[in-house]
């Protein structure tokens, strides 16, 4: 969704949060798609498996839909990557607290598709995220169970259920295989017996 | 629609065209998204505009649907764009052999049924290996999204002027028009 008249990103960062959230992108506020269940999966999965990661080595933190503003002076944008990693260099010392919103762009950026994305907005997005310092961006679609990774000055790969992720120069030592992913959106069968204990 | 297959791209050059067309790229063989009436009337007009405007003065020739092989040694993909342009002087001296070199300018006429994941990789690997020049043509938004190596990306909407940049100087199409044909055929809006 596009809202009418253009808005200053001092503007923007001052109106109440939306649901979906809402990025900003050149005097234009972008609603994000409505989330649904496999999105959703996928989306913790993969916090989940970073975060992981993230807390035993301690290279920075992780989030979900944490908004971060970046971009050349005067044309800073606003987004919300679904799933994202930032190294303790770029968030600075001090107080997480003092960091709202968070001026910086995230190293490693993850983009989970949606049946009604749109497909140019997504393109747009990521080629801001590749120009703006974002050395890593994984989009993942559920439906045609692959994980795209794309890189600054490296060929964009596709990788399908056989193949295995890697932090590359982002998160080095971090795997995880593409099937696993997906196969988060095999509900399991529902246990009769946690049903009569509650 | 994506299939894992083993060829190399030699192999996939040899087999016979697909409809709609296939593009190759490591080892996977894509199919783009079936056209409809409304893609191929926006490729068409787009087509004849970028050779009408570089007829005049021999700047180059634009096609739709026409293969072009490239990429770093042993990892070259094959696309099609919606609509290619290639400056004269770049031109093979056989239009019948396979293009092997980067379009100048490609441009993309977005159908609902695109895949998003697609489209990104698509854009990044002509940014990185040649193209100087991409527009995504977006009819749902009738927007046109404007792609080159090194620059911001600008969206243009209906009351902007899609511009020919360095691969094509001086064409000017405003953004309305290249949806109006559009229109004409559906009652307008």
């Amino acid at each position: 969704m596009v809202a009418g008249a253009p808005v200053s990103l001092g503007e923007f960062l001052a109106l109440p949060e939306t649901e979906p959230a809402s990025e900003y992108l050149c005097g234009e506020v972008v609603q994000k798609p409505m989330l649904d269940l496999p999105h959703s999966l996928v989306q913790s999965f993969l916090l989940t498996a970073l975060s992981a990661f993230v807390r035993r080595a301690r290279p920075g933190v992780c989030g979900a839909e944490l908004r971060c503003v970046f971009g050349p002076p005067g044309q800073e944008r606003a987004y919300l990557p679904d799933v994202c990693f930032i190294s303790w260099s770029r968030l600075g010392r001090g107080d997480a607290r003092a960091s709202r919103p968070l001026r910086a762009a995230p190293e490693l950026a993850v983009e989970v598709l949606s049946p009604d994305q749109p497909a140019g907005r997504l393109a747009e997005t990521v080629q801001f995220y590749l120009r703006h310092g974002v050395r890593l961006v994984w989009v993942v679609d559920p439906d045609a169970e692959t994980v795209t990774v794309l890189r600054p000055d490296a060929d964009p790969r596709t990788h399908g259920v056989g193949d295995t992720l890697d932090g590359a120069g982002v998160l080095p030592g971090f795997t995880l295989p593409v099937a696993g992913i997906f196969a988060e959106l095999q509900l399991p069968i529902p246990d009769d017996s946690s049903d009569r204990s509650g | 629609m994506t299939t894992r297959t083993d060829l190399t791209l030699e192999q996939f050059l040899t087999l016979p065209e697909t409809e709609p067309a296939s593009e190759y790229l490591c080892g996977e063989v894509v199919q783009k998204p079936m056209p409809t009436g409304l893609h191929g009337l926006i490729q068409m007009w787009i087509a004849w505009a970028l050779l009408q405007f570089a007829l005049r003065d021999e700047l180059g020739m634009a096609a739709p649907e026409w293969r072009f092989v490239f990429g770093p040694p042993g990892e070259e993909r094959a696309f099609v764009p919606d609509v290619g342009f290639v400056t004269t002087g770049r031109l093979p001296a056989d239009l019948n052999a396979t293009m092997r070199a980067a379009p100048d300018l490609a441009v993309e006429v977005l159908s609902p049924e695109q895949s998003a994941s697609v489209l990104a990789d698509k854009v990044q690997f002509y940014l990185l290996h040649g193209v100087r020049l991409v527009w995504l043509v977006d009819p749902k938004e009738r927007s046109v999204r404007v792609f080159e190596p090194g620059r911001a990306a600008v969206l243009l909407g209906a009351d902007d002027v899609l511009g020919g940049g360095d691969v094509l100087p001086g064409l000017t199409v405003p953004v309305r028009e290249l949806f109006a044909v559009a229109d004409h055929f559906q009652g307008g809006r």
